[in-house]
């Protein structure tokens, strides 16, 4: 993945999750991966056209899910219900918008599609044809993966 | 110098009066309508006549003195000084186990210069005797029962004027160390094996690199050098600094720096014509395992030259490098003349040079494991990964090669590190002069 993309992803998500969730995100080192990946349980999925073609998926647990919409709506949830969901579609659409928007900024054109929300267990996610961006980030709602695969149209 | 010099011309002359009085004219004249394959270089060992190839000989000559070496193997006399350059001298009949003493004569010994794979390699032989034309159909094969020379370092047996002649292999003997040493050597080289394995997971662990069998022999090298420079005697036992040190001098010229005037000329006279049948004006390539961006800025100047359109990926697993080789910054007598200083970078301050930015954009700089190359569809003309076998275990290094044989082009070129062996049916090896240079069949 192209060097620019990757901190507008990983500063917007820093920024989107202390400005809306908790101050306090720890970033981890980020990986690269083609392999498998087993979802924790919840998976947000914003896809990216444009120039590029790719997704940004954030992964997360079922609780760490429950825990970060309760924090952004200021009240206990307690199930994965239509409100919880539409906190967390936000929470990926605002982490993808934001990254998009910096990219904007950079001379690169991307477009967004809708996110889509994926909770279930045992839930696996392969790409073989494309090398994704793993960054680990910690919260005190709990921890969750952000995972950008990007892949360029020009230049084939 | 000159005196070697003298004594060699004087002794090749008495040479070839010797080797001419002993033929009648006749059989001079009979020579010249022989029809023949190869010439072979015959001399004598105690008793036997040995012939080498004489396209593996660079030159012939008499030589009193030679700088003996410290601890090493028996069969090796020492070094010597052909003209500048350094190299090792053998006795054969040591080497082989021949058990021969003869006397020295007074004007020195005989010494044959080889060369193979590159190296040079003087032996000791007790007479050099013609130079015989002979043709491939009259050589025998060799006999197991030969005993002395293994049977495998002989290429044959020939009769010439009712002697038999023992053709070595060279190739076989002086070319692949690890072999003849084994072969040889049983006993010693086994000793020997063992501390260069204690030696190589030492530099694998404290280098945090992988040494295998596509970059062992480099380190063999480097390993005998350690052990020269520190007078080893025993284990060695190196500390993180000597591991780094050693793996340093294992990577590819410049590997910290743009390509200079010499590897320039080499790319440009040597890789682009092969490039020119490739690609027509548009030409597309990636950097794999870039680092800090020199060797990207190096070969896209350079394609540009000959190239209207480069699109050029770099691509490196490590964060902070590739970040830093995006936009790289330098200081200006790092640039070598051939790049332009001037034309192609701006100074920011003093002398601190940044790569403009137009050109900056030209290259697509990745964040990308050279492992996960399969993922990726794109293809090229051409793929440089210096050095990576350090990075991967082999077999990682052997999926990675086959990957990059997907990425090319027919014909496409791959140039892999000064020190990296590789052995795949895909691609055929072309000798560079300052980059390893693969051809995809």
């Amino acid at each position: 993945m192209r060097v620019e993309y990757i901190n507008p992803f990983v500063e917007s998500a820093m920024s989107v999750l202390k400005s809306t969730v908790s101050e306090n995100v720890k970033r981890g080192t980020p990986k690269l991966s083609t392999s498998i990946n087993n979802i924790q349980g919840v998976a947000i999925i914003v896809g990216l056209a444009g120039q590029v073609s790719g997704r940004v998926v954030l992964d997360m647990s079922e609780e760490t899910a429950l825990n970060i919409a309760s924090s952004m709506n200021g009240e206990r949830l307690d199930s994965l219900d239509e409100l919880v969901s539409a906190t967390l579609t936000e929470l990926g659409n605002m982490i993808t918008g934001n990254a998009v928007t910096k990219l904007h900024e950079l001379g690169f054109k991307f477009d967004l599609t809708p996110p889509a929300l994926f909770a279930g267990s045992n839930l696996r996610l392969t790409d073989s044809k494309v090398e994704a961006l793993v960054v680990p980030l910690e919260l005190e709602e709990g921890s969750l993966c952000i995972n950008v695969a990007i892949k360029e149209n020009i230049y084939k | 110098m000159s005196d070697i010099k003298g004594m060699d011309f004087n002794y090749l002359m008495q040479n070839q009066q010797k080797i001419n009085s002993s033929l009648s004219i006749q059989e001079r004249d009979n020579k010249k309508i022989i029809e023949y394959d190869s010439k072979i270089v015959s001399f004598r060992i105690g008793n036997q006549f040995y012939g080498i190839d004489i396209m593996m000989v660079k030159e012939i000559l008499c030589e009193k003195k030679f700088t003996p070496i410290p601890n090493a193997l028996d069969f090796v006399r020492g070094v010597f000084n052909l003209r500048g350059e350094i190299i090792p001298i053998i006795e054969l009949s040591r080497l082989f186990h021949l058990d021969v003493e003869y006397e020295v004569p007074k004007e020195g010994e005989s010494v044959i210069i080889l060369k193979v794979e590159n190296l040079l390699i003087g032996v000791i032989v007790e007479e050099i005797m013609q130079v015989f034309p002979i043709q491939n159909s009259n050589i025998q094969p060799p006999s197991s029962l030969l005993g002395s020379i293994n049977e495998e370092y002989i290429s044959g047996i020939i009769d010439i004027e009712k002697r038999l002649y023992v053709i070595l292999d060279t190739e076989a003997i002086f070319g692949n160390k690890e072999k003849a040493k084994k072969e040889i050597l049983a006993q010693e080289s086994d000793l020997a094996e063992e501390v260069f394995m204690y030696f190589s997971n030492q530099v694998e662990e404290l280098g945090g690199v992988h040494i295998h069998s596509v970059n062992k022999n480099k380190f063999r090298k480097l390993y005998a050098a350690y052990v020269k420079e520190n007078n080893v005697k025993d284990m060695p036992k190196l500390t993180k600094d000597d591991a780094d040190k050693i793996v340093k001098q294992f990577y590819s010229v410049n590997t910290e720096g743009f390509w200079n005037e010499k590897q320039y000329s080499s790319f440009k006279n040597e890789i682009c014509p092969l490039l020119k049948k490739v690609a027509s004006s548009e030409i597309k390539g990636i950097d794999i395992g870039c680092g800090n961006g020199y060797e990207s800025f190096s070969l896209y100047f350079i394609l540009q030259e000959t190239f209207s359109n480069v699109q050029l990926v770099a691509t490196d697993s490590n964060l902070g490098a590739i970040s830093n080789a995006s936009g790289l910054e330098v200081d200006g007598n790092e640039i070598p003349n051939w790049m332009g200083a001037d034309k192609n970078f701006i100074n920011v301050n003093g002398n601190r040079y940044k790569i403009k930015k137009e050109i900056n954009d030209k290259i697509y700089f990745e964040f990308h494991d050279a492992k996960n190359l399969s993922s990726d569809d794109r293809k090229f003309q051409i793929i440089v990964a210096r050095d990576l076998s350090l990075f991967m275990k082999e077999s990682e290094y052997v999926q990675f090669i086959k990957d990059v044989a997907e990425h090319l082009v027919p014909n496409g070129i791959l140039i892999v590190g000064d020190s990296e062996v590789i052995t795949s049916d895909t691609f055929i090896r072309m000798e560079g002069q300052d980059f390893s240079v693969l051809i995809k069949k």
